[in-house]
C-alpha cells in the first residue's frame, strides 16, 4: 500500500492551512497556501480540489471540495466545508482536528463543472453547501460583467456562507437568498425562477441529492439537457426517499451485538463495535461483504444479488443494505 | 476430436462461425474454412442446399439462424436456441456488418459490449462525451425462464448515437445476454423515437484468447446506406479493439476481488456471476 501522504506521483502538492474560520453555522472556510511559497494554479470557476488529509492511524482520507476563489484571488485556494452528521471522516476531521499551520496534500484544480461561455445568462441554483462552486461562478461572471441570477437555498441567514462575498457581487440584485422554505415552497420557488429562462439561458445546480433532482426535473423541462449542468458533491445516497430506521445487529459467532443508527451503515456500526468487515466498493456492487443472514429480514439496497436471491433473505451486503426487522442475526 | 476444453457451456451450445453469406459457391470439395475452439472447421452447402459441417474432420451439428452459421461441437445443445424476434419483424432492416478479429477472450468482448462507462472515453463524440460521464442507475435482472440477463432502464447522453443521428440524444438502452458469447443491445431508434433498434453481437471463439466479433443490425433506419451503417459500426469496433487487446489478463477473471467493479458495472457483475454459476471456464480465469 503506497503512503498517500508522501505520494507526489499523483501530482499532489503540499499545502499549509493559512486560515481556518467559521463562515456560517456548521461551515468552516479554509485558505490553503503552498508550502514552497510558489503561486497556485489559478482555478477556473466550478473547479474542485482533491485534498488528502492526514489521519491519526496513518490512514489518509481523500476528499473533493469545490473552490470558492474569485478570479483575482491567486495566492491561496479557498474552500468551505460543512460538518456532515453522517460524515465518513472528512468533514469531522476538518472541523474538529485540522488547525491553522497544518500541512495537507492537494491536487491541481480539476473542473467537471465549467461555465458555458456562450451563454447569454446563467441561472445558478445552490442548495446549502452546494453554494461553493456556484459562488466561484457568480464571482467570475460578475467580474466579466456577464448576466447571472444566483438562487441560494438555506435554512436561515445563519446558514448562509460568505455573506460578504455575496454582497460584493450583488450590484445588479442578482443574488436571491431563499431561506427556511419547505420542500414544496422550494419547488415552487425554483419553478417561478425558471419561468424567466430564455433561449440563451444555461442552468447550473449543486446541492443535496433531493434538491438537485427537483431542479433537474424542472430545468430539463424548461431548457433541456444541453443547457443544464450539475455537480454532485460526494456520493449520492443509494436511496433518498424515506427515513432510515435504527435496528440491532447480532453477530452469532463473535458474540457482538450492536445498534445501527439511522445515519450509519452496518459496516460502520460493526467497526465502531470492534468488528472489522472486509469491504471494497462500499456501493453494494462488488459482493466482498456478502454475509449470511441467520434470522431477521434484510432490506436489500444493493445491485449485486438478483431478485430471487434477494427474496430468499438468507444473505445480504452489509455496506449498503439495512433491516426491515428490528433485529438481524448474522453469520459472523 | 482434439478438443482441449471440457467446458460443456461451449461444447453443448450453439456457437457462431460466421455469416451464412460465406456459404455461397461452397461444396464439400471447396468448403468455407475457419476455426472454432482451436480446431479447424469446414462448412459447405450440399447439392440439395442443406448445410454440412466438420470440426477437426468429424461431422458436427450445424444450423443457419438469423443469417449466421451456428455449430454445436458435441451435438447435444443443453437448452433452446435463443429467440431473436426482431430479426423477422416487419419494418426492420437487417444489415450484416460482418466481423472484426480481436486478440482477447470472447467473454471480455461481451463484457465490453455491456459497459456504458467507457463511452465518453473510448467513443468520444459518438457514444459519449467528457464531462458527461455519469452512468445513471439502471436495473439488472435475470430472466429465469430463458436463463438470460437483462439490463433495463439504461440511458446515456450521446453526441452521435448512430449514423442517422443528426443531433445529440439521451439514448435509452436495454442489454440482453443470451449465451456466454452472444448479446443484443436495444437502443432508441433515432428515426423512430418510440421504437428500439436491435444490434446483435455474436462472438466466434477461434480459441480462448482470439475471437471474431460479428455485428448484425435489425434497425428501423430507412435513411442511411448499408455502407454508412457498416462504416459506423466498424468505427466503434475499431475504437474498442486496441483497448480490448491491451486488457490484462486476456481472459475474464471470474473469482471475486480480482477486479473490483463500481456501481455502473452492475451488468458486468451480473454477467460474471451468471458465468460463474454455470461454471464457464472457456475464456475465463477461474480459481
Amino acid at each position: 500500500m503506497p503512503n498517500e501522504m508522501n505520494d507526489t506521483s499523483k501530482g499532489r502538492t503540499q499545502f499549509r492551512i493559512r486560515r481556518k474560520w467559521p463562515v456560517a453555522a456548521d461551515i468552516v472556510g479554509l485558505e490553503l497556501e503552498r508550502v514552497d511559497g510558489a503561486k497556485i494554479v489559478s482555478p477556473i470557476a466550478g473547479a474542485h480540489l482533491e485534498l488528502v488529509l492526514p489521519e491519526n492511524d496513518s490512514k489518509p482520507i481523500i476528499r473533493h471540495y469545490s473552490l470558492c476563489n474569485a478570479p483575482n484571488e491567486q495566492e491561496t485556494y479557498l474552500v468551505a466545508v460543512k460538518r456532515e452528521p453522517a460524515s465518513r471522516g472528512g468533514s469531522s476531521f476538518i472541523h474538529e482536528k485540522l488547525k491553522e499551520g497544518d500541512i495537507v496534500q492537494a491536487s491541481d484544480p480539476r473542473n467537471n463543472f465549467p461555465l458555458h461561455v456562450k451563454a447569454e445568462r446563467h441561472m445558478l441554483f445552490a442548495g446549502g453547501i452546494g453554494i461553493t462552486p456556484l459562488l466561484a461562478m457568480a464571482q467570475q461572471i460578475a467580474h466579466d460583467k456577464g448576466r447571472f441570477d444566483l438562487y441560494y437555498y438555506a435554512r436561515s441567514l445563519e446558514h448562509v456562507a460568505f455573506g460578504d462575498r455575496l454582497a460584493r457581487i450583488d450590484a445588479s440584485k442578482s443574488v436571491n437568498l431563499c431561506l427556511g422554505l419547505s420542500p414544496e415552497e422550494t419547488e415552487s420557488s425554483i419553478q417561478r425562477a425558471l419561468e424567466s429562462a430564455t433561449e440563451g439561458t444555461h442552468v447550473y445546480v449543486c446541492g443535496p441529492a433531493p434538491f438537485m433532482s427537483v431542479v433537474e426535473r424542472l430545468a430539463l423541462a424548461k431548457v433541456g439537457t444541453e443547457r443544464f449542468h450539475f455537480e454532485h458533491f460526494g456520493a449520492p445516497p443509494v436511496k433518498v426517499e424515506g427515513g432510515n430506521k435504527a435496528f440491532t445487529v447480532e453477530l452469532k459467532k463473535s458474540g457482538i451485538t450492536c445498534q445501527v443508527s439511522p445515519d450509519q451503515t452496518i459496516v460502520q456500526a460493526l467497526e465502531a463495535a470492534g468488528h472489522m468487515v472486509e469491504i471494497s466498493c462500499e456501493q453494494g456492487v462488488c459482493g466482498t461483504c456478502l454475509t449470511r443472514v441467520l434470522s431477521g429480514t434484510p432490506e436489500h439496497r444493493d445491485s449485486y444479488l438478483n431478485a430471487s436471491e434477494k427474496a430468499k433473505n438468507n444473505q445480504m451486503l452489509l455496506c449498503v443494505s439495512r433491516s426491515l426487522s428490528e433485529k438481524l442475526v448474522l453469520d459472523l | 476430436m482434439r478438443l482441449e476444453t471440457k467446458d460443456p457451456n461451449v461444447l453443448n451450445d450453439w456457437l457462431t462461425v460466421g455469416p451464412a453469406s460465406r456459404l455461397a459457391d461452397t461444396s464439400e470439395m471447396r468448403p468455407y474454412e475457419t476455426r472454432l475452439l482451436g480446431l479447424p472447421i469446414k462448412v459447405w452447402r450440399t447439392e440439395d442446399r442443406s448445410v454440412q459441417a466438420t470440426m477437426d474432420g468429424e461431422k458436427v451439428a450445424v444450423q443457419i439462424s438469423y443469417a449466421y452459421i451456428w455449430i454445436c461441437p458435441k451435438g447435444d445443445p443443453s437448452r433452446n436456441f435463443f429467440a431473436f424476434p426482431e430479426f423477422s419483424q416487419s419494418g426492420r432492416r437487417i444489415v450484416d456488418c460482418d466481423g472484426i478479429g480481436v486478440a482477447v477472450s470472447g467473454l471480455r468482448m461481451i463484457e465490453n459490449f455491456l459497459d456504458m462507462g467507457h463511452f465518453p472515453f473510448v467513443h468520444a463524440s459518438y457514444l459519449g462525451e467528457v464531462p458527461r460521464t455519469e452512468v445513471a442507475p439502471y436495473t439488472v435482472s435475470i430472466d429465469e425462464v430463458n436463463d438470460e440477463i437483462w439490463a433495463t432502464e439504461c440511458r446515456f447522453f450521446q453526441p452521435k448515437t448512430s449514423i442517422s443521428a443528426k443531433e445529440p440524444l439521451e439514448t435509452h438502452y436495454k442489454y440482453r445476454v443470451m449465451q456466454p458469447f452472444t448479446a443484443i443491445l436495444y437502443k432508441s431508434a433515432f428515426t423512430r423515437p418510440d421504437e428500439m433498434d436491435a444490434l446483435a453481437l455474436f462472438v466466434q471463439p477461434l480459441d480462448e484468447d482470439h475471437i471474431i466479433a460479428y455485428c448484425l443490425l435489425a434497425y428501423y433506419d430507412d435513411v442511411s446506406t448499408d455502407n454508412d451503417l457498416l462504416s459506423f459500426q466498424h468505427t466503434i469496433f475499431g475504437q474498442d479493439k486496441p483497448i480490448l487487446e491491451n486488457q490484462i489478463p486476456k481472459r475474464l477473471p471470474l473469482q471475486q476481488k480480482t477486479e473490483i467493479p463500481t456501481k455502473c458495472d452492475a451488468t458486468s457483475v451480473a454477467y460474471r456471476r451468471w458465468l460463474a454459476a454455470r461454471n464457464v471456464s472457456y475464456g475465463a480465469l477461474v480459481a
